[in-house]
């Protein structure tokens, strides 16, 4: 029912100055009738036509009644409402540098703040139930954080009752000697099984083995692979040997 | 203007429209107001130009709809008919009034 009643007043709407026409024809047409009428019942001719008027109503009053019962007569207010709100911007135009600015500021801090939120507290990681997975932090008094002693790794592991599974690694910078140039490069040195732990797998080649601890075995990322390989599957192995003699050498 | 004559309440002319519609068939704008004029026995103030905001009103609403014609006279006019949502209509709104007016008169009758 009101989808029909839209598109009845959108199509009055469309027709626009051709439906103003037809309404003007169609009073004057009524007041043409009344006139006639009266006329037949004796009037003179200017009487007929003043007792016509009088009982139509006064014309710009029925035109602005039947605006006001159209039913997107809203969308007509809204359009003088933005056209004077623009006009006055237009004459203040300090006033609405100011006010852009303040706005402009404002929908831009909050999309930054709402973007940090979003990645970190909103979709923090990307692996399967990230929401089972938990950061270790020692506190104690002689001091504690993340960094853990391999030992203390081994122990909370033996814990099983409280994790599935713990792991650990350690961001490392190493620079990288396999190019035309000495590269430094982020890394993180890990325990072989974290990749299974955070339910990822390489696109190509092989996870850790569970004995290669402290073997000089990398994976190296994506954006890597592409910039520094060259993304090719064909030349992988080979490279990969490359990369990882060369890790030797990071010390 | 007698004191007779009362201000036509709100809504209560779609009423008239839709109702004089279904006993007499299409009419243009000025026969409608006539109509509904005669009905009331004069005793009702109407401006007859009040009955086009209610036409256009009733058309969105998908009630009556109109088509030019000629007039007896051989003038062209826009006659207005009632569709089978508008006779839906004048029957649920003939069904209000009636219990509007019934308990009315309850009240009225109601003695001390």
């Amino acid at each position: 029912m009101i989808l029909r009643k839209w598109l009845a007043s959108v199509r009055t709407r469309l027709r626009g100055a051709a439906a103003e026409r037809d309404f003007d024809e169609e009073l004057r047409t009524h007041l043409e009738m009344a006139v006639e009428e009266n006329l037949a019942r004796g009037m003179g001719e200017r009487e007929a036509i003043r007792a016509a008027r009088r009982s139509l109503g006064v014309v710009t009053a029925i035109k602005e009644a039947r605006r006001q019962a159209d039913s997107l007569y809203w969308l007509d207010t809204l359009l003088q409402d933005v056209r004077y709100g623009a006009r006055v911007l237009r004459r203040a135009p300090r006033f609405t540098l100011a006010v852009v600015l303040i706005l402009g500021l404002g929908v831009g801090m909050t999309t930054a703040v709402f973007a940090i939120v979003d990645s970190v507290l909103l979709n923090a990681v990307p692996f399967a139930d990230a929401q089972r997975l938990v950061e270790l932090n020692r506190f104690g008094p002689t001091g504690g954080g993340p960094s853990q002693p391999a030992a203390m790794v081994e122990s909370w592991r033996n814990e099983g009752a409280l994790f599935d599974g713990v792991e650990a690694y350690v961001r490392v910078e190493r620079v990288f000697l396999g190019g035309r140039e000495p590269e430094t490069m982020q890394g993180a040195r890990v325990s072989p099984g974290l990749l299974r732990l955070l339910g990822v797998a390489p696109a190509l080649g092989r996870a850790f083995a569970p004995d290669e601890a402290l073997s000089t075995v990398a994976i190296v990322g994506h954006a890597t692979w592409m910039t520094r390989f060259g993304g090719m599957r064909a030349s992988l192995a080979g490279r990969c040997a490359s990369a990882t003699a060369s890790s030797r050498s990071w010390g | 203007m007698s004191e007779m004559q009362a201000e036509v309440p709100y809504g209560v002319l779609d009423l008239f429209v839709l109702k004089t519609l279904d006993t007499m068939g299409p009419l243009h704008g000025f026969g409608l107001a006539r109509r509904i004029e005669q009905t009331s026995g004069q005793r009702l103030q109407i401006n007859q130009g009040s009955i086009y905001p209610a036409l256009l009103r009733l058309e969105q609403n998908g009630w009556i709809r109109h088509e030019w014609g000629t007039s007896d006279k051989n003038r062209r006019a826009k006659f207005y008919a009632l569709t089978d949502a508008g006779r839906r209509e004048l029957r649920a709104q003939v069904d209000r009034w009636e219990r509007t007016a019934a308990i009315v008169a309850r009240f009225l009758e109601v003695t001390p």
